[in-house]
């Protein structure tokens, strides 16, 4: 599937970006919303939590290194808040250490994918492939 | 005595008178006879009075003061000279005892001099051996503890006097990386004929010493048989290198390798991401010069994002975090996409990229993302270091249960004496240390292929003539036993769609 193509299903997909390096959240807001999904952005753990409590998303974009509140404490809030949410959760960080990687998978994290190592497109290819139920070799394993 | 008258009776008085006169005369001369005998006994008295005398001087004082002498001499005493002038052989024989004694008190007074000497080297060795770092315990033919400095009491942690004449295996328990007891007749061999058993301890290898406080440190160990002098009775000397701090040193290294890499990829990220989307986006709108440059950023960015990934691998291997995930992987299809991927670079240098394959090539078992960096490293090596118009030659082979892989090209070549160290972390070739050959790269890439493919139980090796003669790379992965991919399984192979690099 080109991920460029606009997907039909897109339209009624929610995705909310946490990450506090603005052009990163903004690249990725772009080439995901030219996709045809509703994407919105918060800069900090603090306000991803009030967003994530004021509506809900289908996708929880997920950085780690964040100012105040952590990507995994603002998960453990989330998921202790909202234990059988649907909401699927890829980490999308450059932190690659193991014990990092495996918290998030015990915290209940869907995928786990290194920024760097990624294009836009080709996150926006995991973000189809997430609700696609699928994985591909991008996905960090778990530890 | 009355005068005798004269009378007739005269001659008979006469008579009478001469007869008084013999006997008083006799008597007289017997009274001096006896003051004689007298005079004579006393005469020889004294005589051998003053002969014993002489004796009691001449021979016994002398005698008595030799026997005084001896007494002190005995007792170590006197260094004094005995002087008798009594001109026979008693004065001899002082002479002699007075000589023996100067002998002896030189002896002594050296024996003496030498023994300081020896006490004063023993202190300086013993202030040595126990001011050296390192830990040193020296045991005898038992494998009786003799000697353990003090870096050694530290690391056993017991006491002096409670390590010594204890075996050895008691004080100390000494484990491979594998958990697996070392016995000391591994470390500390002592019998006098080459045991049979194989010795599986490998000096430089870190061992974990575990002392009798449940303690564990991780230590280096060097153990030397000094047998051969059975008097001596010494067994061997082991020498504990302590790798606590040199751990704890590295596991820091590690983590800010680990740290530093994370800074470095956030604004890469940035760098790149908007780069591919500018480049999809010039697709039509650039001129062809804007397209180039484009292009050139891209390449340099991509080139600098390799770096910063090898540089976490790296830690990762460091750490023994680096991990696999094998799964049956198309390989003749993994090659042609690694080929794909590096034309445009050899492409830039009118290098060919030539591959040659089997009519069939059975599945390895290996990681796709992993085994990617492996080709994306050699291939990209070949092109750096072949010149302009160029052969590189990627091809494979099946051996037994093994695909062999090969990368050839006609570049460079590699200097003999490299080879050895070529796979080595941070080891460059010294021409590719020559700024002025253009050629870039950490010294990390080959090391970390060597890591992957012997994370997969492969072999990575390379032949090469000599300089400017070429080299070749080859690698080999075991064949999968699963033939076909389970339905389900996810479409590992396909790469994930991207943006293609603007052409120039």
């Amino acid at each position: 599937m080109d991920p460029l193509a606009i997907n039909p299903q897109a339209k009624s997909k929610k995705i909310l970006i946490v990450e506090d390096e603005k052009p990163i959240a903004e690249l990725y807001q772009l080439v995901i919303s030219k996709a045809g999904f509703q994407v919105k952005i918060a800069p900090d753990g603090a306000t991803g939590l009030q967003v994530l409590e004021a509506e809900s998303f289908d996708m929880l974009l997920l950085d780690i290194m964040l100012p105040g509140i952590n990507g995994l404490e603002l998960l453990r809030q989330f998921k202790s808040k909202h234990p059988d949410s649907q909401m699927i959760v890829l980490l999308l960080t450059n932190l690659g250490q193991d014990a990092v990687i495996k918290e998030a998978f015990e915290l209940g994290a869907t995928g786990y994918l290194i920024k760097a190592s990624l294009t836009p497109n080709q996150v926006l290819t995991e973000v189809n492939n997430a609700f696609a139920g699928k994985q591909s070799e991008s996905w960090v394993k778990p530890v | 005595m009355n005068p005798v008258p004269k009378t007739p009776h005269q001659g008979n008085l006469f008579l009478k008178i001469a007869v008084v006169v013999i006997i008083t005369n006799l008597s007289l001369a017997l009274g001096i006879i006896f003051h004689l005998k007298l005079i004579f006994t006393l005469a020889i008295l004294a005589v051998t009075s003053i002969i014993n005398l002489g004796v009691i001087y001449t021979f016994l004082l002398p005698l008595k003061s030799l026997l005084k002498f001896t007494v002190k001499f005995i007792n170590g005493q006197t260094n004094e000279r005995f002087n008798i002038q009594t001109g026979d052989e008693i004065e001899e024989l002082a002479l002699a005892f007075s000589q023996i004694n100067q002998n002896l008190s030189q002896t002594l007074t050296k024996t003496l001099r030498e023994k300081d000497l020896l006490v004063s080297e023993k202190n300086k060795l013993a202030t040595i051996i126990s001011s050296i770092t390192d830990g040193i315990i020296v045991v005898d033919l038992h494998k009786k503890i003799i000697l353990a400095n003090q870096s050694a009491l530290n690391i056993i942690g017991i006491p002096g006097n409670e390590v010594l004449k204890q075996n050895l295996e008691e004080i100390i328990k000494l484990t491979d990386k594998t958990d697996r007891i070392l016995t000391s007749d591994e470390y500390c061999p002592i019998s006098l004929t080459p045991s049979d058993t194989p010795k599986k301890f490998k000096p430089n290898e870190p061992v974990v010493l575990t002392n009798k406080a449940n303690k564990k440190s991780q230590i280096r160990l060097t153990s030397t048989s000094v047998i051969g002098n059975t008097q001596a009775d010494l067994g061997c000397v082991l020498i504990f290198h302590d790798l606590t701090q040199e751990t704890a040193l590295e596991a820091m290294q590690v983590d800010f390798v680990s740290m530093a890499s994370h800074e470095l990829r956030t604004p890469l990220t940035s760098i790149l991401g908007y780069l591919n989307v500018l480049a999809e986006d010039g697709k039509n709108n650039f001129t062809t010069t804007q397209k180039d440059f484009v292009n050139k950023i891209l390449t340099a960015s991509q080139q600098l994002a390799v770096l910063v990934n090898n540089l976490l691998n790296v830690s990762r291997v460091e750490r023994g975090a680096f991990s696999i995930s094998s799964r049956p992987l198309d390989w003749a299809k993994t090659l042609t996409q690694a080929v794909d991927e590096n034309k445009l670079q050899a492409a830039q240098k009118n290098i060919s990229l030539e591959l040659n394959l089997p009519q069939t090539l059975p599945s390895v078992s290996a990681d796709p993302v992993r085994m990617m960096e492996v080709l994306n490293n050699l291939i990209s090596n070949a092109v750096n270091y072949t010149p302009e118009g160029g052969i590189i030659k990627i091809a494979a082979k099946i051996g037994s249960n093994e695909v062999i892989t090969m990368i050839s090209d006609n570049g460079k070549g590699i200097p003999k004496e490299a080879i050895p160290h070529l796979f080595t972390k941070f080891f460059r070739v010294t021409y590719a240390l020559d700024t002025s050959s253009n050629s870039k790269g950490t010294g990390l890439g080959l090391y970390l292929s060597k890591s992957i493919v012997e994370l997969h139980h492969g072999k990575i090796w390379v032949e090469s003539a000599g300089i400017n003669k070429g080299s070749t790379f080859y690698f080999s992965l075991p064949i999968s036993t699963i033939s076909k991919l389970p339905s389900n399984f996810p479409n590992l192979n396909s790469k994930p769609l991207d943006i293609p690099p603007v052409s120039a």
